[in-house]
This record gives structure tokens, C-alpha cells and sequence, in this order.
């Protein structure tokens, strides 16, 4: 039964050319366009490496702090997250970073360099390829060596081709020795850099010690977990210490923080920061986001839908004497409802195949073009189980009211083929 | 093409043929209100940032450039007032400098991503923006002052954080809020008591001494809100000391003299990093963050139209062919080729009106949402801008399918299964 449905399917297809041509440009466009958006934030979703471990990390990033005459939204400082998030329950590794920029003129060249600056736990909970070398250590961290990772791009505009071990390069006042050369990373994944080196280095006993209010801010740490399923308790561990922060001066009154995942910061990222909002922390913001994605899906699917929808209906109506006849010769209703579904299935399925190639070709243009550097992005498994099901999604959607017109054009007058449905 | 007035005469029967087939048309309208809809945003979007971006900036940013100066996070506290004589001896020595005609000390520069705003009273049209800057900052952005005075040194008596009067100068925006048509000079901007904001803020009297015309921030492609310029002394050392110079610099300074203005700057004070950028570049940076959410919306709208007008072509088409045979008798009774043409298109337009009525209640509902603030000109401009696309893309879509139509011979129409 089936086989008979897809071949009449293909036959239909073929027979009009143009009709066919018109719903799969639609159909293709449609799905191109979503699978496009779906790649990229699927690929910020789920990065690649050095994001090996991410579903076990957790990320301490921008904290509220509520005083009596104002509210800040910043990052933290050292001392909060040395204090407060390294001796949670269930943290199995712990790291502490900031960031800074230097500008600097190698070879008469100017060049902003991102720097990390780290501790040497985060070579752990971060797997990055090395090119050259090794990453820095926690010990030569706590020594304050002179040491500094820098990337691949970086290696290429001080040396050119040549190796970077054991040179130095020069940020601000002081003089790092390279020890390691890492593969570039997106630099849209907060994990990017240009060089990296010791935390420990910059840090004044002032900023050990400081929580918000002294010393200096700007710091972010991760939290690795032993299994992914002790990030629950871990983020209950961590709202539980907030009421227990001790403040250096009494101006700070409470604050609001959350340890989240990759997929949570980066949405509490698209929502923005609102000093002035009361959940701040509190918000499941991931899933606020996800909600938010889908409803824009279907939002922006509604218009090609109905679109095929009205290209269906105008061709149930020329295939009207073939439905009479079927009707006249017993065929039940749902038996074509069926049938016409099965075609628009066939239809809208070739249509997403068609839709993954030029997203591929799209996303291929995206990841040469550099408008996210470094990031390379294509139609993986994960998103191409998303076409499908979007293809089906749209093939139902479209096929379900044609076929219910269809199934009940009146058998005499589709036989004289007079419909003036 | 001699008989239009025949061909019009027949509009209202054309509409109710489309009224009678309101049950299988319905879902026709919900396509063409939908495409109307994106063709509206997107006449919006393109015709909002076009008049805006012919506007004046009210500024130039030619050969400003522009240096993030801040005191490093690592740097041991230093007295203020150390402080406070580095910041003073940064600026003489880039006065010094060759190549330098000005510099300021400003908060908020031009092309910025960051914002200082207040609230002077409840409501959207009260927030302002403000920019904390030194005595020279109008002649290093070459701004045009309209009424009354810009910053000079008489103003040092308002200094300092203590100080319950600031001097202040506001855009024409700003004095239109405030003001409206009186004359703002030697006004106090204040704030509301009891509003929540803090009991010093409550006190502060902003005092207007000058109006300059327009002051936009953000880009060409922003609007001109309140703009408010406050004044620091940045040697009073209970006065606010902002982290960004502007530097003006003589026309035609090359590029490269960067390096060697970045390493007086580290000499001068080495406690503190320098981060140098062009306002040029700053431009460039924040249209390019615009094009980049701009670019994708444009394509998919662009998808979406074409989508939409290929099965608009499919549909008349289709009801071309079925009708074949009602075309036919009309070309036995004498209807001409044109007159089958304006037939097959004028049924779309008749359709498309409906949508279009439908479509403007809809868009008028656009103002009720405060996402946006768009002049009531623009907003009219794309509505007829959207009514018109919409009557151009439904005729292009039909034309095609109207000149089949006109090609038909009434026997064969007649004979037509």
C-alpha cells in the first residue's frame, strides 16, 4: 500500500513540474533558513573541544550586588569564588579566571590580544590541543613563573611559521616565557583567547581577599562535578552560600548569583542584564530561551506553511475527477487523506534534503568568510534529526487540511470535474 | 485598452466575487495579511535607518582618536591625588605631542556600546544620557552650541561630588523634553523626591548654561534622545575622573604614529594601561554589529516574500487552467485579451485589498508596542511604502498567468475537460 503511495507520489511530482518546483523552493528556503540559525546555536550549545567536559561544568559569571543606594551586575572578585564556590560539596575540580587586553606591535604590526589570564586547573577542565609545548601548571601558578600559553593565531603574527617555545612576548610592563602553542578556538566561545598566563601573578593580597566591594572585580571561575548529575545539587549548594557572604564594608546589603551551565550563561547573556531585575539568578534562563527559540520557529514557519498549504489546495482541485473516480470505486476517505499526507511528506521531505545542502553551502560560506572566527560550523547528525523532524513537522502542518478538503469533494461533481470548492 | 472605464466599472463585481468565495479565499487573505506583515517590517526597518542616517550627527569624528585609560586592576592603590596628577600630566603631554591639536577626558565617547543613563522623572521620555567631560571636549568634537554658553573655568565652583548645583549643557532634544519652548538657560533640571534613587541624587540641582543642536551618540543610525554633557575638573580630586580621552589629531596623522603615542602614554604613567582605537574604527565597529543583525532579518524576510510570491503565481495559475472554461464563454460574449488580463489580475488586487484592510489593522496596532520608538512620519511613510509592495508583488505575481489566460480561444476553452 505504502509502495503504491510513494510511487503515485513521485508520479504527481513529476507530472506537474512547475508546482512541484514551486513548494520545494519553498519548503527548501524555509528549512535552509532554520537549519542555518539551528547550527550555529547548536554549535554554542554544544561546542567542540576544549569543551569536551562540558555537561559537567558549571559556570560562575556576573553576580548582582544590591546595596542600599544602588545595584550592581559584575563579575566577582578572587575572593568570592576562592571562598565561597571552591569548597561547595561536589566539586571535583575548580578554576578561578579573568581577562584583560593588551595591545602590542609585533613586527610593526598593531594586534589586540585577548588575554586569560588562569590558574593551571583550567588546563584540566578544559581539554585544548596543544600545537607545541605543554599548558602551564597549578604549581607554576602558585609560584607566579613567567610562563604564558599563547594560540596558534597569535604564534603566527610574532614568528610566522617558526616555533614559539621558550620565546617571550611582552604584555603591558612584563615579559612571559612561552611554554605551550593551542589550537585556535571560535573566538565566540567564551573560552577563547590569545594568550594565557598565570593568575596568580596579578593578584594583590587585597584582591585574594576581596569578595565584591574590595579590591579588584571581573573575575569568573567553573566548577567541574564528578557526574553531570550532581550539577543540581551543586547549584542548590551554591544558593545556599550566598546568605552567608561576609561583605568587607556594611554598604553591600545581599547578593544574587548563579552557578549555571555553558547553554544558561550565554542565554542570561541574550536577555541582558537588568540591575533593576528582582529574579536576577534565580531565572532558569536556559529553558526561558528554548521556549523563546521554538516559539520564533513556528512564528516564522507559520507564513510558509499556509503558503503551501494554499499551492496544495489549488492542486487537489485539478485532480478532482481522479479523487471522483477513486471515491466511485470504493476508496474511503481516510484511505486518501492517507495517501495525500504520504505525498506531502515524499514532497516536503526531498524539500528538507534539498534545505540541508544549501544550509550546508550557507554555513560553508559562514565558516570562510570568518563572520565567527575560528568557528567551523556544518549540518551535523544532531541538527539534521532536527531537519527531519522539522520536514515532517512542516509536511503535516501543510498536508493535513488539503487532504480533508480533498477527501470530501462531492464524488458526482469531481467526476464531471465542476468543483467550485 | 480603448474600454478601461468598462473594466472598472466592473471592480465592485469583482470584490463580490471574491466575498462569495470567502470560505476557500480565507486562507489566500491570512498568506497575503502574513506577507503584508513582513513587507511592513521591513519597509519600517529599511526606511527608519535611511532617514535617520541622513540626520546630522552633531559632531565630527574625523581624526579623533580615541584612548581607553584606566589604572590597571593589579596597580596597588594609589592616593587619589597621585592619581589625579598622572591623569593631568597625560593630558599635557599629548597636548605636547606634534600631531595633537586637542585632547578631553570624557565618560561615554561617541560610537560606544556602553551607557550612563538617568531617570529625571517617571516615564521613557524623561531618561537621558550623560557624559562626564572636561572644559575642551566641544572643540575636540567640533559641536555646535545653539543658546547659551559651553564649559569654562568660571564653572570650577560646581566641582566636586559635594556640590549640590552641576553645571550641565543639553541637546535641543534634551531642552525640548525639560523645557519645551521656554528658554532653558540658567534652568535646573531635577530630580522627582521619593522615587527611590538615593538622597544626594535628590538634592542635585542640574544647572543648564548651553544648548547644542543634536548630540547622537550612538550612530548615524540612532535617534537624537536627551543628551546631557556634565563638567569635571579632573585635578579636583572629589570631582569624577572618566576613563577615555579623546584626542583630536591633525589632519592627515598616519596610522602608525599609534606605537609611538601608546609608548609616551606607558611612560608618562606606567601604573596605568592604554588601549588606543580611531573613533573611525569605533564607527565601523557598531554598523558592523548593526548590518549584523540587520543583514540575516532582511534575507529571511526576502525568503519569505519569495516564497510567498512564487505560490501566489502557482494558485492564479491554477485557477487559470480550471476556469479555462468560464474564460472561454467570456471571450465568446466579447471580452477582449485585456479585458481578461485586468480579470485574472484584478481578482488578486481584490483579494489583496482585503488582506491589506485587514493587514492595516493589524499595523496599527505596531504603535501600542513600546519595543521601538519610531517617528510618526516613518512609521506612516511604511505603511503606503507596504500597501504599495503589496499591490506590485500580487500584479507581478498574476501577470504571467493572466497573459495564459488572454491566450485562450474560446473554442478551445469551451471544449477544455
Amino acid at each position: 500500500m505504502l509502495r503504491n503511495y510513494l510511487l503515485l507520489a513521485w508520479k504527481v511530482l513529476l507530472r506537474r513540474k512547475f508546482f512541484t518546483f514551486i513548494s520545494l523552493v519553498g519548503i527548501s528556503l524555509t528549512l535552509a533558513t532554520m537549519l542555518v540559525v539551528t547550527a550555529i546555536i547548536d554549535y554554542h550549545a554544544n561546542p567542540p573541544r576544549p569543551y569536551t567536559k562540558q555537561a559537567r561544568m558549571l559556570f560562575v559569571k556576573s553576580v548582582m550586588g544590591k546595596s542600599k543606594d544602588f545595584t550592581t551586575i559584575n563579575e566577582p572578585h578572587y575572593g568570592f569564588h576562592d571562598k565561597y564556590v571552591r569548597p561547595l560539596p561536589g566539586v571535583e575540580k575548580f578554576s578561578i579566571q579573568t581577562e584583560s587586553t593588551f595591545i602590542t606591535y609585533p613586527n610593526g604590526q598593531k594586534t589586540t590580544l585577548t588575554a586569560k589570564i588562569v590558574d593551571g586547573v583550567f588546563w584540566e577542565i578544559f581539554d585544548f590541543e596543544f600545537l607545541e609545548g605543554a599548558p602551564f601548571t597549578e604549581d607554576d601558578n602558585q609560584q607566579r613563573r613567567m610562563v604564558a600559553v599563547v594560540s596558534e593565531k597569535t604564534r603566527q603574527r610574532y614568528f610566522g611559521d617558526a616555533s614559539a617555545l621558550g620565546k617571550s612576548i611582552t604584555l603591558g610592563s612584563k615579559t612571559y616565557r612561552i611554554v605551550g602553542v593551542a589550537r585556535d578556538v571560535a573566538s565566540s566561545l567564551s573560552v577563547s583567547g590569545d594568550v594565557w598566563y598565570p593568575v596568580s601573578i596579578d593578584l594583590t593580597p587585597k584582591d585574594r581577599t576581596g569578595v565584591l566591594d574590595e579590591g579588584a572585580g571581573g573575575f569568573t571561575s567553573v566548577i567541574l562535578a564528578n557526574n553531570a548529575s550532581d550539577l543540581p545539587s551543586i547549584q542548590a549548594a551554591f544558593q545556599a552560600m550566598l546568605p552567608t557572604v561576609k561583605f568587607a564594608s556594611s554598604n553591600i546589603e545581599y547578593m544574587q548569583a548563579a552557578a549555571e551551565t555553558n547553554f544558561g550563561v550565554q542565554a542570561q547573556m541574550f536577555f541582558g542584564f537588568d540591575s533593576e531585575d528582582k529574579d536576577y539568578g534565580k531565572r532558569d534562563n536556559a529553558t526561558r530561551l528554548i521556549a523563546l527559540l521554538m516559539a520564533l520557529t513556528l512564528g516564522f514557519m507559520a507564513l510558509p506553511a499556509i503558503n503551501l498549504v494554499n499551492v496544495n489546495v489549488s492542486r487537489i482541485l485539478e485532480r478532482a475527477s481522479e479523487i471522483g473516480v477513486r471515491k466511485a470505486f470504493g476508496a474511503s476517505s481516510t484511505a486518501l487523506v492517507g495517501q495525500f499526507i504520504v505525498e506531502n511528506l515524499v514532497l516536503t521531505i526531498i524539500g528538507g534534503a534539498i534545505g540541508v545542502l544549501l544550509a550546508e553551502a550557507v554555513l560553508l560560506w559562514i565558516t570562510s568568510a570568518g563572520i565567527f572566527p575560528n568557528a567551523v560550523f556544518h549540518v551535523n547528525a544532531r541538527v539534521a534529526v532536527y531537519a527531519l523532524g522539522m520536514s515532517a513537522v512542516f509536511g503535516l502542518l501543510s498536508g493535513v487540511l488539503p487532504a480533508w478538503k480533498m477527501a470530501r469533494l462531492p464524488i458526482v461533481q469531481s467526476l464531471k470535474g465542476g468543483i467550485n470548492a | 485598452m480603448l474600454n478601461f472605464s468598462k473594466n472598472f466599472s466592473q471592480i465592485p463585481q469583482l470584490f463580490k466575487l471574491v466575498w462569495n468565495r470567502k470560505r476557500s479565499n480565507a486562507l489566500m487573505v491570512t498568506e497575503l495579511v502574513a506577507a503584508f506583515m513582513v513587507l511592513f517590517f521591513v519597509c519600517l526597518a529599511v526606511l527608519h535607518f535611511a532617514l535617520t542616517y541622513r540626520l546630522p550627527l552633531g559632531y565630527e569624528y574625523e581624526n579623533v582618536w580615541n584612548i581607553q585609560a584606566y589604572r590597571k586592576q593589579s596597580a596597588e592603590v594609589e592616593s587619589t591625588a597621585i592619581t589625579r596628577q598622572s591623569a593631568q600630566r597625560l593630558v599635557s603631554v599629548l597636548r605636547g605631542l606634534p600631531s595633537v591639536e586637542l585632547a578631553s577626558f570624557v565618560s561615554t565617547t561617541p560610537f560606544s556600546f556602553s551607557h550612563r543613563m538617568t531617570s529625571f522623572n517617571r516615564g521613557e521620555k524623561y531618561k537621558t544620557e550623560i557624559s562626564i567631560v572636561t572644559n575642551e571636549f566641544d572643540k575636540t568634537m567640533n559641536l555646535t552650541l545653539t543658546q547659551g554658553r559651553w564649559f569654562n573655568a568660571s564653572d570650577d565652583a560646581y566641582n566636586g561630588t559635594t556640590s549640590t548645583v552641576k553645571v550641565v549643557v543639553i541637546n535641543e532634544c534634551a531642552a525640548a523634553t525639560f523645557f519645551g519652548k521656554e528658554n532653558p538657560i540658567g534652568r535646573d533640571i531635577t530630580y522627582i523626591p521619593g522615587e527611590g534613587i538615593g538622597k544626594d541624587l535628590e538634592r542635585t540641582r542640574y544647572r543648564v548654561v548651553g544648548v547644542i543642536s543634536s548630540f547622537r551618540k550612538g550612530s548615524e543610525f540612532d535617534q537624537s534622545g536627551n543628551f546631557m554633557f556634565e563638567r569635571t575638573n579632573i585635578l579636583d580630586t572629589t570631582s569624577f575622573l572618566p576613563s577615555q580621552i579623546l584626542v583630536k589629531m591633525k589632519p592627515g596623522t598616519a596610522a602608525s604614529y599609534e606605537e609611538e603615542m601608546l609608548k609616551k602614554l606607558e611612560q608618562t604613567a606606567p601604573n596605568w594601561s592604554f588601549q588606543i582605537t580611531t573613533l573611525a574604527a569605533d564607527r565601523e565597529k557598531k554598523h558592523k554589529n548593526l548590518y549584523f543583525a540587520l543583514i540575516p532579518g532582511l534575507t529571511i524576510a526576502a525568503f519569505l516574500l519569495i516564497t510567498v510570491g512564487l505560490g501566489l503565481v502557482g494558485v492564479v495559475w491554477q485557477s487559470v487552467t480550471r476556469r479555462m472554461r468560464e474564460l472561454g464563454v467570456r471571450r465568446a460574449f466579447g471580452a477582449t485579451r485585456q479585458d481578461i488580463y485586468f480579470f485574472v489580475i484584478g481578482e488578486l488586487v481584490a483579494l489583496t485589498t482585503f488582506a491589506v484592510v485587514f493587514g492595516l489593522f493589524l499595523v496599527a496596532q505596531v504603535p501600542l508596542i513600546p519595543f521601538y520608538e519610531v517617528p510618526t512620519a516613518t512609521y506612516a511613510l511604511s505603511i503606503c511604502a507596504a500597501v504599495i509592495g503589496m499591490y506590485i508583488l500580487t500584479t507581478l505575481c498574476a501577470l504571467y498567468p493572466s497573459r495564459l489566460a488572454g491566450t485562450v480561444q474560446p473554442s478551445d476553452a469551451l471544449r477544455y475537460e
